[in-house]
């Protein structure tokens, strides 16, 4: 076609088109066969057979990802679940208000470790709009206020008022004196000879880790090279944005509770246990959270209190913590101080690392607490010993708070491994190269190290990687950044401003499950905690519900809660394509209601789109096979000959011959047909073990005349497997990165307010958060490594890159201006020392 | 004594601070040590007054002492305004007040009696969507959605004084709202896009 002057003028130029699309993804797309293979793999021998009523392999669990419609393309997230947000009408647990509600205020501890001496509330009682104080002597029996309070921010007593502004003043008005008791509360502290002794409550005052493979001596004899290092991380919280809190209302004995977290059925079993009432008899509600970042875990421990304080005043009842106050109620990554000794070869393989490590784990310590260190199992280390000390102290409760002991642990071990490169004259990434794991690297549990024979799945002694991109997350990575760019000589740039890169890799895990490999988990775990499922965390059966309505709409019903997951999206878009379907314009999502939703235990880990995804999606395939047996009877044609598409069936031979979703649904008894479905961790019987890794890529610009520093450009690339939905993956990984640039910039101000004494700050104002003036230009990398085991190759991703922006932003500090930041945080004053130290050295010379 | 937004507005008395003044001695009150307990008048002086927020009028009685905030999302039940760190450092909770973004954790409610008061709920609702929400949702501008309604409201703010901003003015203009989620390219992206849309330049599809 010529353009010529006859085609018609216009003075409009064409509008640009604003449609649902990612900003800055890059997808590599790994073969769908490929040699490495193993296990339930995809070997260049295998072929595919998959379809209805046919046989179904492991492989991509019948599903395999190809001709897919939904899975891969940028939808929009689910609109019941995302408009909401646009338009102030998300429910979150904070904006739920009820006529005649009492707001609650918090009288908590001044002192690390005391006891009370004296509690008078009777001028408080008397102050305007007050209707309840809870205080240890009416507390609930089954669930008491502590005797000894153990950490700056402890709970004392609750206060019930009409507004929060004179529920505040009665705490105020109470009369409360302390017996102050000795107390350590940083590592400095507790590590010093003469520290209190902190044993009870079913704790020592340290326990101690002890473990090893190979033989040390032996591994650095063979080293040409051997190195010593010590770190230090100072703790961390990637803090939520919603206050923490929850709001509760009885009807007679039935309790409606508005919660925050990351489930729905573990709270409500808590709660339960807490009031000394039947799990049915609470109806919980949570159905969005403004970010949860695992921290929040912990905060759920009020919850009973709340409820409590609800029945005791007669009213509704809501808690809306202070930012200050809250910091104290969440779960942190803890201190700790990390000593190396690394041997290697002038080649760059590592012989030998001992590791020992000393741990602030808090007054609590949840689940892994000193124990998630995925490190040895990235790595093939020949022979290593690792010597923990993990203490109890003063300070709040320690556990998984956007992830589990990868940040806090990374940031030493990946400055460690850049230190080590140097050492041996290589280049970082080809140092990481010749030592990581890589596909079809067989390693035992004993030399995966502790964590890794903590992990269930390894009860076959010998994991072999296969779908395992860590190969292309550091070779893509680098393409991405740039990373020829990098000073060959740390700080070897001229000027004022000097750039620099660094890297870091992280593992944690994501894409640890198989579906199948579940399957006889659910038997074993439903067997074992017969007429409780949903009640607990960990091992439990995820249930999902997937309706078909009688006007052809597709419903999913299912327990977790959204924090900005959006997981609903991903599920929808998985549970669409088995249902062949080409949009997500029919499926709805119910979500977050104990009474529209069936059991399941909570979110973590990234693991959502699978242990729930895995429950809908078994839903989902029984509902497939449901109607094509209803419609095979219906058309007589053999389910095998016959076809979905957008809840059309027809033969695949005669497409006139035909039914819909809709006149299925309508010709079963009630107009609706549902579909249950369960998975569990295959960790419940000791199966499956693939994971997921992932690096990041940092490049910095320093100022040295100031020290101030800016975060310029990261790549940020996943083992992720085939990608559900592009958008939400770019959304979350932005998150993702920005919450451990913010580990890795500020600690928990320990000592900043009160010095000696408060281990927590005033809120946002001093715990500073990055800002939009803060982020750097991220391009996200997604490896398609197609993961064997799952549907439509996808696997979880959420956390395999997250604990590597610490150390990949200290060696790219490094790499600009020569300076090492082996205490953290990252600060520009700690930079400053470190320019000045290297002028002043430079000065001798 | 904690350092609390309600000693602070005590201190402060309900005359008509300007917000500037009062998110400055906020930060001026925070770093320094303990401030000394202050006399609680009981009962605290009441009010009554008509806020005109979206362009309708609203009628609350409140303590002297109150916040917008507590007026808008407790008295008037107008909720989608979020309220998260109390202490004008996060920007969750801006409203607009003549048309300039306020924190309104941080500002006396009697300060915006006379004054047109704008919130989310002004901004569309699911029925009736601005171009900002529905080009949000297209680029994943919120996650978890907990600071949207704040940051929303300030880039209506600035659009409707500059609707061709530069990446660098929305920036600046945003830059008092913090995102956990970290949705900052997206945001920008939608802001930038809506002017777009604003101007006639783009549709949505």
């Amino acid at each position: 076609m010529s353009q010529n002057s006859q085609t018609p003028r216009t003075l409009q130029t064409p509008k640009t088109k604003i449609v649902a699309s990612t900003h800055n993804v890059v997808i590599v797309n790994q073969p769908m066969v490929r040699t490495f293979s193993t296990g339930g793999g995809h070997g260049p021998e295998d072929t595919l057979v998959e379809g209805d009523g046919k046989i179904v392999t492991k492989k991509w669990q019948g599903y395999p990802p190809q001709n897919l419609n939904i899975i891969g393309k940028p939808n929009p997230p689910m609109p019941e679940v995302a408009i909401p947000r646009y338009t102030g009408k998300a429910e979150y647990a904070s904006r739920v208000s009820y006529p005649n509600m009492v707001w609650i205020k918090l009288l908590t501890s001044p002192h690390p470790r005391a006891k009370i001496r004296k509690l008078d509330v009777s001028q408080a009682e008397k102050m305007p709009g007050v209707a309840y104080i809870m205080t240890p002597q009416n507390a609930p029996s089954a669930y008491p206020l502590p005797q000894e309070l153990f950490f700056h921010g402890e709970l004392v007593a609750m206060v019930a008022a009409d507004t929060e502004d004179q529920a505040e003043d009665a705490v105020a008005a109470i009369d409360v004196d302390y017996d102050v008791l000795p107390y350590a509360s940083s590592l400095d502290q507790v590590m010093a000879p003469n520290a209190p002794d902190l044993s009870g409550a079913g704790r020592g005052n340290v326990r101690r880790q002890l473990a090893q493979f190979g033989d040390v001596d032996k591994g650095f004899a063979e080293a040409d090279i051997i190195k010593e290092f010590t770190y230090r991380f100072n703790a961390g919280l990637p803090v939520p944005i919603q206050p923490g809190g929850g709001v509760a209302k009885w009807d007679g004995d039935k309790l409606t509770f508005w919660g925050f977290g990351q489930g729905i059925y573990p709270q409500r079993a808590a709660m339960a246990r807490g009031l000394g009432i039947p799990e049915t008899q609470i109806r919980f509600i949570n159905k969005y959270n403004g970010c949860t970042l695992g921290g929040s875990l912990s905060l759920s421990r009020l919850n009973p209190w709340i409820a409590h304080v609800a029945k005791q005043a007669g009213r509704p009842a809501k808690l809306q913590l202070t930012k200050g106050q809250e910091l104290a109620f969440l779960q942190v990554k803890p201190q700790n101080l990390q000593t190396f000794k690394v041997g290697a070869t002038k080649d760059g393989k590592i012989t030998a690392c001992q590791r020992t490590f000393h741990v602030n784990s808090g007054q609590a310590e949840t689940a892994g607490g000193g124990g998630g260190r995925s490190e040895l199992y990235i790595h093939v280390i020949p022979n290593w010993r690792e010597i923990g000390f993990m203490y109890r102290t003063n300070t709040m409760q320690t556990g998984p708070s956007r992830s589990n002991m990868q940040q806090e642990f990374k940031f030493g071990w990946e400055q460690m491994m850049d230190e080590m490169a140097e050492a041996v004259g290589m280049d970082p990434v080809k140092f990481r190269l010749l030592n990581v794991q890589k596909p079809g690297t067989k390693i035992s549990i004993e030399q995966g190290g502790p964590t890794m024979s903590i992990m269930p799945e390894s009860v076959g002694r010998v994991l072999t990687y296969d779908s395992y991109a860590s190969v292309e997350v550091l070779e893509e990575g680098a393409k991405v950044i740039g990373w020829e760019k990098r000073n060959p000589v740390a700080g070897s740039g001229t000027g004022r401003f000097k750039r620099g890169f660094g890297v870091a890799l992280n593992q944690h895990h994501a894409g640890r499950v198989g579906y199948h490999d579940g399957e006889a988990g659910f038997k074993f775990v439903t067997e074992r905690r017969a007429g409780q499922a949903g009640q607990g965390g960990g091992p439990d059966v995820y249930t999902g519900h997937v309706d078909l309505t009688s006007d052809g709409h597709i419903v999913l019903h299912f327990a977790q809660p959204d924090s900005g997951t959006n997981h609903a999206t991903s599920m929808s878009a998985q549970v669409g394509e088995i249902l062949g379907f080409t949009s997500l314009k029919n499926i709805r999502v119910i979500w977050g209601d104990s009474e529209q939703s069936p059991p399941a235990p909570g979110w973590n880990s990234g693991l959502t789109t699978q242990l729930q995804g895995g429950a809908l999606n078994r839903a989902a395939d029984k509902l497939r096979q449901d109607l094509l047996a209803r419609a095979s009877k219906l058309l007589k044609v053999d389910a095998v000959a016959l076809q979905i598409r957008d809840g059309v069936i027809s033969s695949k031979d005669n497409p006139a011959v035909k039914t819909t979703f809709a006149a299925l649904a309508k010709a079963n008894n009630n107009g609706v047909i549902r579909s249950e479905g369960k998975c569990c961790h295959p960790g419940s019987i000791g199966r499956s073990m693939n994971r997921g890794v992932g690096a990041c890529f940092a490049e910095v610009e320093v100022d040295t005349w100031t020290g101030d520093w800016r975060f310029v450009n990261a790549a940020y690339c996943h083992d992720s497997g085939n990608i559900v939905n592009p958008l939400l993956a770019e959304g979350d990984m932005n998150g993702s990165l920005v919450q451990s640039m913010q580990v890795a910039t500020e600690a928990i101000p320990w000592d900043r307010e009160f010095p000696g004494t408060t281990h927590y700050s005033v809120g946002f104002l001093s715990y500073r958060l990055p800002t939009i003036m803060d982020v750097p230009e991220q391009t996200n990398v997604f490896v398609n490594s197609l993961e064997p085991r799952w549907f439509f190759g996808c696997k979880g991703f959420a956390e395999t890159a997250i604990g590597a922006p610490p150390g990949a932003l200290a060696n790219a500090i490094y790499n600009a201006c020569g300076v090492r930041i082996r205490e953290h945080p990252i600060t520009k004053d700690k930079i400053m020392a470190g320019l000045e130290a290297l002028r002043a050295q430079r000065g001798r010379t | 004594v904690e350092y609390s937004r309600r000693n602070f507005l005590k201190a402060a008395g309900s005359s008509a601070a300007a917000l500037t003044t009062v998110a400055t001695g906020a930060g001026a009150v925070a770093g320094a040590q303990t401030p000394a307990p202050l006399a609680v008048p009981v009962p605290m002086a009441r009010e009554t007054a008509t806020f005109n927020i979206n362009g309708k009028p609203y009628k609350a009685t409140y303590e002297a002492r109150t916040t917008l905030w507590e007026v808008i999302a407790v008295k008037l039940l107008l909720t989608g305004t979020n309220r998260s760190c109390n202490r004008a450092s996060c920007g969750a909770c801006s409203v607009l007040l003549d048309g300039t973004p306020f924190y309104s954790c941080h500002t006396l409610a009697t300060e915006a009696v006379g004054k047109k008061i704008f919130t989310v709920e002004g901004l569309g609702d699911e029925k009736n969507l601005h171009p900002m929400q529905q080009v949000g949702y297209r680029y994943m501008a919120a996650d978890c959605g907990f600071c949207t309604a704040g940051w929303e409201v300030t880039a209506k703010a600035l659009l409707d004084k500059n609707n061709n901003p530069t990446v660098d003015e929305v920036k600046a203009a945003l830059a008092g709202h913090i995102c956990r989620c970290a949705a900052y390219p997206a945001i920008v992206r939608t802001v930038i896009d809506t002017g777009k849309v604003l101007r006639g330049e783009a549709e949505i599809v």
